[in-house]
């Protein structure tokens, strides 16, 4: 055979361990890769280790705090995280998507054209290199100072969403607000008399409150007693009222439960003195027996004031208002605030990590779509799709498992940079951003990346402990995206397979 | 190479194998080609070919690879419009309009001339949808319309039988001949009165091969088929004309019997005796 002729003609290899050295080069491997295994599993270990104290349901939902490391929560850097990722992923997604429809799916035939689709080509490709904290910059000078085209962040050039409220100071000396159209509206005065307005509300006009049941008991019983001391006195002759031997009481106690209720209600009837009044009257009219009718409510009213006025005052008197106060005009940002520029807000974050994973976004998605086969969109169109039905019908839904992957990922990667929103985020923030009373996307945020540098770089070792527990967070909620991407691609490579 | 002068427009069949009446009798032209010539950026790929395309009967192209066989089917349906580059001189006229023009509208011309192509691509959806794709592209349709329209197409098809338990199943499951088939019944869904099919049965097996041929024989009572295919044998089994194309011109043109039995061109001769190609 041909076998004996060739090792004729060639000198056999020695058998010159060529087994062992290959048995060695595995062997090199699987240490190579046991090591990185290995101090991977240290480091976690390590700051789970040391992290394990602090994680807790108060850590994940309570706030920051710069003095106290057991006190420090995570919850504004979670939810600004959050709030990045979504609005990341608003911006990224669609202008990615259709970034990668517009190079696979539209090239140019025009030879300048083609030329210009190379350049963006190219450059996607360069972006997705570029260091992050490059985009940081950018994205400052972008979104949130707009290269001081259209004002300041503190005094934008064009804003919507403000509501305009006037500013009351209650009984308490607590702000209590009433909306108004405009800036240019006429500040309403407190109504003459007491009344209540309701505490923060900024749609609802000026108004009276219902009084709460809880609030009407204590003045009832006292209500009550002040009513039979009226009587008394009515029956003595104060006020004006003739004394009469043989007067059965004024007021019995009955009516006097109803005249307080009524009473009651007058306190939250906010309106003209005489009105008030009137209806005091009308109120006391109803009742038998009952004479010198408009002395009687004056004193009634007398009471009722003097009550209000002692009894509010003591107890603080939420929402309570002077009669006549003159409130302060106020600014008040709607939930739809917007203003431009961005100013270091949520929204310009979001924006700027939308920057740092577009490339990837993009590129990623140019893969799957370049992966549909060719066969599959000439289907299409020889079926008379036009070319959109074909990307939309065909192509999208064959790349949808492969973007999905690729997008996935680069979410991952927006939420653990801190690079980039380095010169947007804020360190310490009281408050979760955005879901707060009164937020919107021009809230200041903090992210999960920038709370742990902001603790790490506090002196002390109780710092040290809740960077690790923020680590921690991190790393689960990075995990978990990632096996959701592998998840995805696992299982459409299963079923295209 | 001899020019040949182009055939009229009328011609006279005769196909050995076709036993319908109306055979004998005149048949018309559907589709026209007149002076066609292609190039790909600056190669040329076609030159000046002009034939007739008998309604309601079965077209042939054959010739060796890369005689322009395909390029001048893709051309009848615009599909090379979508290659960077190409572009063509002349005319190709159905029922007298010229689909070249630019005015032309490309989807529904698409529409009227639907395509096979040489391998199987059925889309990875269910085989139901595969078949409802290109009727919802076009019309507005109830569901069970399209349900009508899907058993139809199946039918004709003749796959029927043995996928009407699971049309709900992906088509990628499909046999590769059975795929092959769903995608004439997809092309015929859109009822199409033209129906190009590109090597239909180059990437199947022999039996796929038998009930494709059988199926093309069935269609031609409602379509105008042209085929390619670099297998003669299949040519004329199939096919009541047959057009031979060499290094992109058109050698021979006529009724398969008689290219077949006494071609006219030495080039069609050695070709059809198999000593090139």
């Amino acid at each position: 055979m041909s076998d004996g002729a060739s090792s004729a003609r060639y000198a056999k290899r020695p058998a010159d361990g060529r087994e062992r050295r290959d048995r060695a080069f595995a062997g090199a491997c699987v240490s190579v890769a046991a090591l990185a295994v290995c101090l991977l599993v240290v480091l976690l270990v390590s700051i789970g280790v040391r992290g394990a104290d602090r994680l807790s349901v108060d850590f994940l939902t309570g706030i920051n705090s710069e003095a106290d490391a057991e006190a420090a929560g995570f919850g504004p850097a979670i939810v600004g995280s959050l709030c990045l990722l979504v609005l990341c992923a608003l911006a990224a997604i669609p202008l990615g998507v259709g970034t990668a429809i517009l190079l696979e799916e539209y090239r140019p035939t025009h030879p300048l054209l083609r030329r210009m689709h190379g350049v963006v080509q190219a450059n996607i490709t360069n972006l997705a290199g570029v260091p992050s904290i490059v985009y940081g910059i950018l994205g400052y000078t972008a979104f949130a100072t707009m290269f001081d085209a259209v004002g300041t962040p503190d005094d934008p050039g064009f804003s919507f969403g403000t509501a305009y409220v006037a500013e009351y100071r209650d009984l308490a000396d607590n702000p209590v607000y009433a909306a108004l159209d405009g800036p240019g509206t006429e500040l309403p005065l407190a109504a003459a008399g007491l009344g209540f307005f309701a505490d923060i509300d900024l749609t609802e006009p000026v108004a009276a409150r219902v009084v709460t049941p809880e609030e009407i008991e204590p003045l009832r019983a006292q209500l009550d007693g002040a009513f039979a001391e009226l009587n008394r006195s009515l029956r003595s002759g104060v006020n004006g009222a003739r004394p009469s031997r043989r007067a059965p009481p004024v007021i019995s106690a009955e009516d006097a439960v109803r005249l307080s209720e009524r009473a009651l209600a007058g306190v939250a009837f906010q309106g003209p003195r005489d009105a008030y009044e009137q209806a005091t009257a009308q109120t006391l009219a109803g009742l038998d027996g009952v004479s010198n009718n408009l002395a009687i409510a004056r004193a009634i009213r007398a009471l009722v004031r003097d009550l209000e006025d002692r009894e509010f005052r003591a107890a603080g008197a939420p929402g309570l208002i002077e009669a006549g106060a003159a409130p302060q005009l106020r600014q008040n940002r709607s939930w739809y605030y917007f203003q431009l520029p961005l100013g270091r807000s949520v929204l310009a974050g979001g924006l700027t990590l939308a920057l740092v994973v577009l490339p990837i976004v993009i590129v990623s998605s140019q893969e799957a779509i370049r992966a549909v086969p060719r066969s599959q969109r000439d289907a299409a169109l020889a079926l008379g799709g036009t070319r959109w039905q074909s990307i939309g019908q065909v192509v999208l839904p064959a790349a949808a498992p492969g973007i999905c992957t690729g997008t996935i990922l680069a979410m991952s990667r927006a939420i653990g940079e801190a690079a980039p929103i380095l010169l947007l985020a804020f360190g310490f923030i009281p408050f979760t951003p955005v879901f707060r009373e009164g937020g919107s996307l021009m809230d200041s945020f903090t992210a999960m990346p920038l709370q742990i540098f902001q603790w790490a770089g506090n002196p002390g070792d109780a710092f040290q402990s809740t960077a690790a527990a923020g680590i921690v967070v991190l790393l689960a909620v990075l995990l978990s995206f990632n096996s959701v991407a592998v998840y995805l691609r696992q299982r459409y490579q299963g079923a295209a397979g | 190479m001899t020019q040949i002068e182009a055939p009229p427009m009328v011609v006279t069949a005769r196909p050995a194998r076709d036993v319908d009446a109306g055979a004998r009798t005149e048949v018309e032209a559907q589709l026209r080609i007149a002076g066609l010539s292609c190039w790909y950026g600056a190669a040329p790929a076609i030159h000046g070919v002009s034939m007739p395309i008998a309604r309601n009967r079965v077209t042939a192209f054959i010739g060796p690879s890369g005689c322009g066989k395909s390029t001048l089917l893709r051309w009848i349906n615009r599909m090379n419009d979508l290659i960077p580059g190409a572009r063509a001189e002349g005319r190709i006229e159905l029922d007298g309009v010229d689909l070249l023009s630019p005015s032309t509208d490309v989807v529904e011309l698409r529409r009227r001339i639907g395509m096979v192509f040489q391998k199987p691509n059925p889309f990875p959806k269910s085989i139901y949808d595969n078949v409802a794709f290109g009727p919802r592209l076009h019309y507005r349709l109830s569901k069970s319309e399209t349900e009508a329209l899907v058993e139809r197409s199946l039918r004709s098809a003749a796959l029927w039988d043995e996928v009407k338990d699971r049309l709900k199943e992906s088509a990628l499951r499909l046999s590769g001949g059975q795929q092959q088939r769903l995608c004439i019944a997809r092309a015929i869904a859109a009822e199409p009165e033209v129906l190009l099919m590109d090597e239909p049965c180059s990437a199947l097996d022999p039996k796929s091969t038998v009930a494709i041929e059988a199926l093309i024989a069935e269609l031609k009572r409602r379509y105008t088929i042209v085929i390619v295919t670099h297998n003669m044998q299949q040519a004329a089994r199939a096919s009541d004309f047959t057009a031979f194309l060499y290094e992109g011109r058109l050698v021979e043109y006529g009724p398969t019997a008689r290219v077949f039995s006494s071609p006219e061109s030495p080039q069609t001769e050695d070709y059809i005796a198999g000593r090139f190609g």
